[in-house]
């Protein structure tokens, strides 16, 4: 599976959320849609303290998702970091399924399946494809991208294709806006979709849309 | 000089072939082995038609242009990573103003195992010398016709058939794999490569092999008691003779002839 979709992460994909105030967070892993923890829920933690008066730069930390024991495992499962710092999370394990993550202070909360601030998705595209992606929470949120194959007949195409795949596009969403709203990669490339400011948003091919039966 | 002396001209021995094939019909084998890094199960069907009978002096029935037609059904199974190097998407590090820095792990894809199926179909032609055998089987005296050793099946044709259906099928399979776009026509290559043509020919001849190898038709059955009149009245019961013995040979008078010597009592 290669789907764009922020609500289920696999290899290929990250989130990313930058932690500007100070507090103790629990998160989980959880379906989207059950978005809000409750209080004693959440196994994992990360432990946000002030920034100082010479504060250094901000730093960005790793979190490996992986299965073991048949649940979702963070490791490291706790964390400790500064205001302003960024928590990145993503697997590396192909037989992990699709994870979001969600969790909440005192004060704040942030979900990879509803991206409202300072939040990071990003996706490496697998197929040559045209994508149009939308938000699944209904808020008007679209774009396009287009997935081309490289050139890679000879040795130098594919150096230059090696090279391309460290450089990133980078796609801005602030409130029902993003900008550019049209991107073209090539298979393996990534593209990073930064939510500055949202509704809690998602980023999801439109063709993964399902129609969840109401009940009457 | 036998009691009873059937004889059956070439023209009538190409019939009694094809009333045989026709009894055999169609025959199934199936199996698995291994290819360097391939695990091939196959499945096959196969039946025999046609076919021109020529007898030889003393025993000997060569059947010339006898078709084998047959259907396979291969699955090659492999590691893609055994056949292509692993794919790693490397750190990827931008800026975001709102943000800050942002850096991306390095993940690697590990390809993951495949079957590729491939089903062929095709008519190999051969000819082979079979051997009278006359033998009784239970209440029944048996003719048959064996296959003396393994005719030479030419497949050559066929194996370059097959490795060309694989190198579409696996390209086709390989299309549905994240990332290995930039890398599908080396694969492809690659995976052709490493079976190549003599691989697939290892494959076929034993498989096709299977279905000559020991062949055997039955161009005559008959009862050992063998009814002449039946029973009419209580006083007047069926007239059975009994063969006693069979024999069949090829003899050469005004033109070649199967010949079939009963001994009765």
């Amino acid at each position: 599976m290669n789907s764009l979709d922020s609500r289920f992460c696999r290899v290929g994909d990250t989130f990313a959320q930058k932690f500007s105030q100070a507090g103790r967070y629990i998160y989980d892993f959880n379906l989207p849609g059950l978005d809000q923890l409750g209080k004693e829920n959440g196994r994992f933690t990360i432990s946000v303290a002030k920034a100082g008066d010479n504060k250094p730069e901000p730093k960005q930390h790793f979190v490996n998702v992986r299965v073991a024991e048949k649940k979702l495992i963070a490791d490291p499962p706790n964390l400790e970091i500064a205001a302003g710092d960024v928590v990145l999370w993503s697997t590396n394990d192909q037989s992990t399924p699709g994870f979001s993550v969600s969790g909440h202070s005192e004060k704040d909360s942030f979900n990879s399946a509803a991206l409202a601030r300072e939040a990071l998705y990003s996706h490496a595209f697998g197929s040559p494809e045209e994508i149009e992606w939308g938000d699944m929470n209904g808020h008007g949120l679209s774009g396009k991208i287009s997935v081309k194959m490289p050139a890679t007949k000879t040795a130098s195409d594919m150096d230059s294709f090696k090279e391309l795949l460290t450089t990133g596009t980078v796609v801005t969403i602030r409130g029902g806006k993003a900008e550019p709203a049209q991107v073209s990669v090539l298979v393996g490339q990534t593209v990073f979709f930064a939510v500055e400011k949202a509704e809690g948003v998602t980023i999801t091919d439109r063709r993964l849309k399902v129609e969840i039966p109401v009940l009457q | 000089m036998p009691d009873i002396l059937v004889a059956a001209d070439e023209a009538a021995a190409t019939e009694l072939l094809h009333d045989a094939e026709t009894t055999l019909g169609t025959l199934s084998r199936s199996g698995s082995r291994s290819l360097g890094p391939f695990n091939v199960s196959w499945s096959a069907s196969a039946f025999l038609a046609g076919g021109a009978v020529d007898l030889i002096v003393p025993n000997v029935i060569r059947i010339s242009n006898c078709e084998l037609h047959y259907n396979l059904h291969f699955a090659f199974s492999f590691d893609l990573s055994n056949i292509i190097p692993d794919f790693c998407l490397p750190q990827i590090c931008v800026h975001i103003p709102f943000i800050g820095n942002v850096c991306t792990p390095r993940i690697c894809v590990n390809w993951p195992t495949i079957t590729i199926p491939v089903n062929f179909s095709d008519v190999v032609r051969f000819t082979a010398d079979f051997t009278l055998n006359a033998h009784l089987s239970g209440s029944n005296w048996l003719i048959d016709a064996v296959i003396v050793g393994i005719p030479n099946l030419q497949i050559s044709v066929a194996a370059a058939a097959i490795l060309a259906a694989l190198g579409v099928a696996a390209g086709a399979i390989l299309l549905g794999i994240p990332f290995i776009g930039p890398f599908l026509a080396g694969a492809v290559v690659a995976i052709t490569a490493a079976i190549g043509i003599a691989g697939i020919t290892g494959l076929l001849g034993p498989i096709l092999s299977l279905f000559v190898s020991g062949l055997s038709f039955n161009i005559y059955r008959q009862p050992r008691v063998f009814n002449v009149l039946p029973a009419s009245l209580p006083l007047d019961p069926a007239v059975n003779i009994n063969l006693n013995s069979i024999a069949a040979s090829v003899s050469h008078t005004n033109e070649d002839e199967l010949l079939i010597a009963v001994e009765i009592s």
